[in-house]
C-alpha cells in the first residue's frame, strides 16, 4: 500500500517538476500575480483628484487644502469658483469629488462653533469615492469640521464633531492608507493564490491522464482507487506550502508586511486549506474526461469562492443565506486565518475556530471526492 | 484496382520534388520526389512517424515545405483560397468532424466555409447522404456515431466541394474490416468519375489494393509504383509449410533461425517463410508449398529481414511462485484446469443500451485468444471488463483464478495491459516509468532490481534510460510498454490493438516477445482490426451487437465460410461472412 502510494505521488511530482517549463510554470505566474495584484489594488487610492470650492477664503480653508495637498493620495486639487463650475469635471471623471467650504467656515471654527463642509462625491466609482470620503473626513475632523453630503457609509471613516486631544496620532494612522491596504491585500492573496494551484492542479491532473491513456494503465495494476485517489491528493498539498513559504517570504522581506503569528498556524492552515481545495478538484476530475471540461469546472467554482470569501466585498454586507454559505467557504476561513496571522498576530485560541472549520471542510471535500472517484473510476 | 488510366497520358494530379520539411531539429521529410497518377487510387504507406500526415498536409496547402517544390492540379497549394483548396478535398486524421454537431450541422458547416449557394447545397447533400447511407441519421450527433459511420461523414463533407484530389489521412484506422470494406466501394466509385484519391495507411492490407504506392519509411520515399511490380521481387520465394495444431509458433521460431529464411509468420495452422534471394532451393515441394508474394514479404525484404535470435523476455521470465504471494492460493486453483482467464456470462448495460450480452469464453495457459468485431460491437466493452477497468452488470471476470469483482486488487496484480497508443508516462524517463509500473505491482526491492535491470538489457534501453518517454523512437516506445506490462511478470496479458501503426519489422519483433511468453505458460487476450494480427491467435472470439457470434481457430473460422465463390477465404472474409449472415 505504501509503496504504491508512495510511487503515485513520486510520479506525480516528477510529471509537474521534471519539465524545466513545467516546473516554472508552478513558480513565476503566482508570484508575477502576487505582485500584480497587490500593486493593482493600490492603484485606486493613490493619485486621486479632488476639485475645491472654496467659498470661504479664510485661514481654516486654507489649512484644510494645505493639509490635503500635502498628503500622498491627492495629486490635484483644482479650484473652483462654484459648485455648478466644478460639476463639468466630476462628469467627465477629472475628479473624484467636490469639496465645497461654506462662506462662514473659518469664522465658525474661530468662534468655537462646530462647523461644516459639503463633499460630493462621484458614486459611479463607489470603491475610490469611499476611501476618499475616508481621507478627507480624516482631515476634516483634525479642523473640527464634519462632512455633509457624502455618502452615509462614508461617514464610518469616523469623521468626529469636535477636535480630539490626539488628533494627531488619528491622522497619522489615516495617512498610511496605502500602506494599510496592501497589507490587507497580501495575506488575502496568500490565500487566493493557494486555492487556485491546488485545485487546478488535481482538477486537471486526472482529466491529463484519461487524454494521453495512462490513468487505464493505472486503473489495471494492484493499486486500489483509493490509493490512487490519495496520490493524486497529496502532491498539490506539497506544492502549495512550498508556494505558500515563497510568498511568506515575498511578503514579509519584500513587502515589509508584519508576521506576527506562529508559523506552525500557518502550514497546518496552508495544508488544511489546500486538501479542502485539492478536495474539490478531484471532485470535479472525477465528473469529467477532458481537461477543457476540467479546466471549466474548476473556474466555476473559483469564481463564487473568491466573491463569497469577503475578499473583495464584506461578508456582513451579503444576504443572510450568501452569509450562511460564506460559512462553509474554506476560503473564507484561510483569509481570516490569514489575516490573523500576518496584521493581528491573533492567538492561536483565536484562530482555533477557523481552523476547526477548515478541517472539517477539508474532511468532507476529500471523503466525498475519494467515494466518488472510487465509484467513478471502478 | 479496376481502373484504368486514360488512353492519353493524363497529367499528374500531383507531383512534389525534392520536398524537405523539418520541424525544429526533426526531419519529417527528407526530400521526396514522386508523382500522383490521376484518376486513381494512391496509397500513402507506411508506419507512424515516417511523414504520412506531413506531405498529406503540405499537398493540402495547409504548409509550407522547407525546401523542395510542389505542384498540385497544375499550381502550387496555398493556405488561403486559391484554386487547390477548391478543388481538393482532405480528410484529417479522426475524421475531422464536430461531434457535438448533429450530421446535418457538419455538413451545412463545411458547405458555410465552401460557401456552396442553397441549391447547389440542397442537391449535394441529397447526393452525398445517399452515397454515404447517412440519411436517416441527419439529426443524430456526430460524436454519437459509430466509427464507420463518422468515418463516412468525414468523408461527405471532404466530398462537398466536388473535389478533383481527396486527400485521405488514415481512413482506415480503428475501423472494423466491414466498415473499410464498404469505405473502399465508396473510394472506387469516385476514382471511375475521374477523382484521383491519396489514401494513407500504415496497413499493408490495404496498400497491395491500390493502383499505385509512394512506401515512405522515416521521411524517405522507399519505393513508387504498382504494388504488385514491388511483390514480384519476391515471387518464387514464397512458401507455406503446413503444420500441425499447436505446432506453428514452434515451427516459426526454428525457420526463422534459419540461415536461409529471410522471413516467416504464423497464418493460423500453417507458417508462411520467404526465402532469401538465391535460397528457394532449400525449400522442397513436399514440405513447402509455393504460394503468391505478398506485399509485405518484399516490404520485410525492403527493411532488411526479420530480426533473428531467442526472446530475452521469455528467457528471463522468472519461473516458480508469483510476485504476490498472496495469489498463490489463486495460481494452485489454476493448475488443475489449465484457465487463466474465464469470463462467465460477461453482460454490461449502459442504461437500456446492452454492448455486451452474456458473452463467455476461456483462455488457457499458453494461449493467445483473440477478440475480434467491429466497431461498437462490444469487443472493447468485453475486454474492459476482463482486465478490470469496467464493472460488468452481471456475469463474473477471473484471473488466474482471481474473481475480479470479488479481490480486484489481487486479481489485477496477476494481469499485465499494454494499449493501443503505449500509454507510457510521456513526462518521465524511461528509468523513471519502469521504477514507476515496478512500484506500482508491488515488487520487492531485489526482484525489481533485477527485473528493472533485465528489461533494459534485453530491449536495449541502456542508452535511452534518461530520455523523456515521450521523446522515444516508435519502436522503443512499443518495447518500453511491453517491458512495463511485463515487470511483475503477468499470468495473463491483455493486448488492445497493440501493433497498430507500426512497421512490419516492429510487429515482427513484438509478436515474437509474445510467442515466447506463451511458451512460459502466460495467457493472451488480444483485441485487433488488423487481420495480420488476428493470424496469430490460436482461437478467435468474433462478438458482434454485444455476443460472441463465433468462436474457433483461425483455420476454422475460414473453413466455416469456404463455399465454391469463395474457394481460398482470408480470415477478413470470414470476418465479414460470419456478421452477414448474422445479420441476415
Amino acid at each position: 500500500m505504501l509503496q504504491r502510494l508512495s510511487a503515485i505521488v513520486r510520479k506525480e511530482l516528477i510529471t509537474m517538476l521534471r519539465d524545466p517549463r513545467a516546473r516554472l510554470s508552478l513558480i513565476i505566474p503566482p508570484i508575477i500575480q502576487l505582485f500584480v495584484f497587490s500593486s493593482a489594488a493600490t492603484m485606486e487610492v493613490k493619485n486621486i483628484a479632488v476639485a475645491v470650492v472654496d467659498l470661504d477664503r479664510g485661514p481654516y480653508a486654507l489649512d484644510v487644502q494645505q493639509r490635503l495637498g500635502g498628503s500622498r493620495s491627492f495629486t490635484r486639487l483644482p479650484r473652483y469658483a462654484s459648485v455648478a463650475a466644478a460639476r463639468g469635471a466630476l462628469e467627465r471623471e477629472q475628479v473624484i469629488g467636490i469639496l465645497v467650504l461654506p462662506s462662514a467656515f473659518s469664522a465658525d471654527l474661530s468662534a468655537g462653533r462646530p462647523a461644516s463642509a459639503q463633499l460630493l462625491l462621484d458614486g459611479r466609482r463607489s470603491n475610490a469615492a469611499q476611501i476618499t470620503a475616508q481621507y478627507v473626513s480624516t482631515i476634516m475632523a483634525a479642523e473640527g469640521a464634519p462632512l455633509s453630503g457624502a455618502p452615509p457609509q462614508a461617514r464610518t471613516g469616523g469623521a468626529g464633531p469636535a477636535p480630539l486631544p490626539n488628533a494627531e496620532v488619528v491622522i497619522d494612522n489615516w495617512f498610511n492608507p496605502n500602506l494599510e491596504y496592501q497589507w490587507f491585500m497580501m495575506p488575502n492573496l496568500v490565500g487566493m493564490l493557494s486555492l487556485a494551484v491546488a485545485l487546478m492542479i488535481t482538477a486537471l491532473s486526472v482529466a491529463r491522464e484519461r487524454e494521453l491513456g495512462t490513468f487505464d494503465q493505472t486503473l489495471v495494476s494492484p493499486a486500489t482507487p483509493i490509493e490512487i485517489a490519495l496520490g493524486k491528493l497529496l502532491p498539490p498539498l506539497l506544492v502549495a506550502s512550498v508556494q505558500a513559504t515563497l510568498y511568506l517570504l515575498i511578503v514579509t522581506l519584500l513587502y515589509g508586511v508584519p508576521f506576527r503569528g506562529n508559523l506552525l498556524v500557518f502550514y497546518a492552515a496552508i495544508l488544511t486549506f489546500a486538501a479542502a481545495c485539492a478536495g474539490v478538484g478531484l471532485f470535479i476530475s472525477s465528473l469529467v474526461h477532458t481537461q477543457q471540461q476540467a479546466f471549466l469546472g474548476a473556474f466555476a467554482v473559483l469564481l463564487p469562492f473568491a466573491l463569497l470569501s469577503g475578499f473583495a466585498t464584506p461578508v456582513e454586507n451579503m444576504p443572510w443565506w450568501l452569509q450562511f454559505v460564506t460559512t462553509i467557504n474554506p476560503l473564507a476561513h484561510m483569509l481570516r486565518l490569514m489575516q490573523g496571522l500576518f496584521l493581528k498576530g491573533a492567538s492561536v485560541a483565536s484562530m482555533a475556530q477557523d481552523l476547526v472549520k477548515l478541517l472539517e471542510i477539508a474532511l468532507c471535500t476529500t471523503v466525498a471526492a475519494v467515494l466518488l472517484f472510487r465509484r467513478k473510476a471502478a | 484496382m479496376s481502373v484504368h488510366a486514360p488512353a492519353t497520358p493524363a497529367p499528374p494530379a500531383a507531383r512534389v520534388l525534392g520536398l524537405v520539411k523539418t520541424f525544429g531539429t526533426a526531419t519529417a521529410l527528407a526530400g521526396i520526389s514522386a508523382a500522383l497518377p490521376p484518376a486513381r487510387i494512391i496509397g500513402l504507406v507506411g508506419p507512424d512517424g515516417a511523414g504520412k500526415t506531413t506531405l498529406i498536409r503540405l499537398l493540402a496547402g495547409l504548409m509550407q515545405p522547407t525546401a523542395g517544390t510542389l505542384e498540385v492540379l497544375g499550381s502550387t497549394p496555398r493556405a488561403e483560397g486559391g484554386i487547390t483548396q477548391a478543388q481538393t478535398g482532405y480528410m484529417p486524421q479522426r475524421f475531422g468532424l464536430y461531434e457535438d454537431l448533429s450530421v446535418l450541422d457538419n455538413l451545412t458547416l463545411y458547405a458555410n466555409l465552401r460557401a456552396l449557394d442553397a441549391a447547389t447545397r440542397r442537391q449535394r447533400f441529397a447526393q452525398l447522404l445517399s452515397f454515404t447511407d447517412l440519411g436517416s441519421f441527419t439529426e443524430r450527433l456526430a460524436g454519437n456515431l459509430s466509427g464507420g459511420m463518422k468515418q463516412k461523414l468525414g468523408l461527405a463533407c471532404a466530398l462537398l466541394g466536388r473535389p478533383r484530389l481527396l486527400l485521405l489521412d488514415e481512413p482506415g484506422v480503428g475501423v472494423d474490416p466491414l466498415s473499410r470494406r464498404e469505405l473502399w466501394r465508396m473510394v472506387n466509385d469516385l476514382v471511375a468519375g475521374g477523382v484521383t484519391v491519396l489514401w494513407s495507411t500504415a496497413y499493408l492490407e490495404e496498400a497491395e489494393r491500390c493502383a499505385h504506392i509512394w512506401l515512405l519509411d522515416g521521411g524517405r520515399l522507399l519505393y513508387e509504383g504498382a504494388p504488385a511490380r514491388l511483390s514480384e521481387r519476391v515471387r518464387g520465394r514464397v512458401f507455406r509449410r503446413r503444420v500441425a495444431a499447436g505446432q506453428a509458433r514452434q515451427t516459426a521460431e526454428s525457420e526463422l533461425a534459419r540461415e536461409a529464411v529471410l522471413d516467416a509468420v504464423i497464418q493460423g495452422a500453417s507458417v508462411r517463410v520467404v526465402a532469401k534471394p538465391g535460397a528457394a532451393g532449400e525449400f522442397h515441394a513436399g514440405v513447402y508449398e509455393a504460394v503468391a508474394p505478398r506485399l509485405e514479404d518484399a516490404y520485410v525484404e525492403l527493411l532488411g529481414g526479420a530480426r533473428k535470435g531467442e526472446s530475452l523476455l521469455a528467457r528471463g521470465w522468472p519461473t516458480g511462485a508469483p510476485a504476490d504471494t498472496a495469489a498463490a492460493g489463486g495460481a494452485a486453483a489454476v493448475k488443475a484446469d489449465g484457465v487463466l482467464v474465464r469470463a462467465a456470462g460477461l453482460t454490461r448495460r449502459f442504461g437500456d443500451f446492452v454492448a455486451a450480452d452474456n458473452v463467455g469464453f476461456e483462455v488457457h495457459a499458453g494461449e493467445i485468444y483473440g477478440l475480434l468485431g467491429p466497431n461498437g460491437a462490444g469487443k472493447s466493452t468485453t475486454f474492459r471488463m476482463l482486465c478490470g477497468l469496467l464493472m460488468p452488470s452481471g456475469g463474473a471476470a477471473s484471473v488466474a483464478g482471481v474473481n475480479l469483482s470479488r479481490a480486484a486488487s489481487r486479481a489485477r496484480a496477476r494481469l499485465g495491459y499494454m494499449a493501443q497508443k503505449f500509454s507510457l508516462y510521456g513526462d518521465l524517463s524511461v528509468a523513471q516509468n519502469l521504477d514507476y509500473f515496478a512500484d506500482i505491482y508491488g515488487l520487492q526491492r531485489a526482484v525489481k532490481r533485477e527485473r528493472v535491470r533485465s528489461m533494459v538489457e534485453m530491449f536495449e534501453l541502456a542508452p535511452l534510460l534518461h530520455s523523456n518517454a515521450s521523446l522515444l523512437p516508435l519502436g522503443f516506445k512499443q518495447r518500453l510498454a511491453l517491458a512495463c506490462a511485463t515487470l511483475h511478470a503477468p499470468a495473463v496479458l491483455f493486448l488492445d490493438e497493440p501493433t497498430s501503426g507500426v512497421d512490419p519489422l516492429m510487429r515482427r519483433e513484438f509478436w515474437h516477445h509474445i510467442n515466447a511468453l506463451t511458451t512460459r505458460g502466460v495467457a493472451v487476450v488480444v483485441t485487433t482490426h488488423f487481420m495480420e494480427e488476428a493470424e496469430y491467435c490460436d482461437r478467435i472470439g468474433l462478438i458482434w451487437r454485444g455476443r460472441k457470434i463465433a468462436e474457433g481457430t483461425p483455420d476454422e473460422l475460414k473453413e466455416r465460410v469456404r463455399s465454391p465463390a469463395l474457394a481460398e477465404p482470408t480470415l477478413e472474409d470470414a470476418f465479414i461472412a460470419l456478421i452477414q449472415g448474422e445479420a441476415a
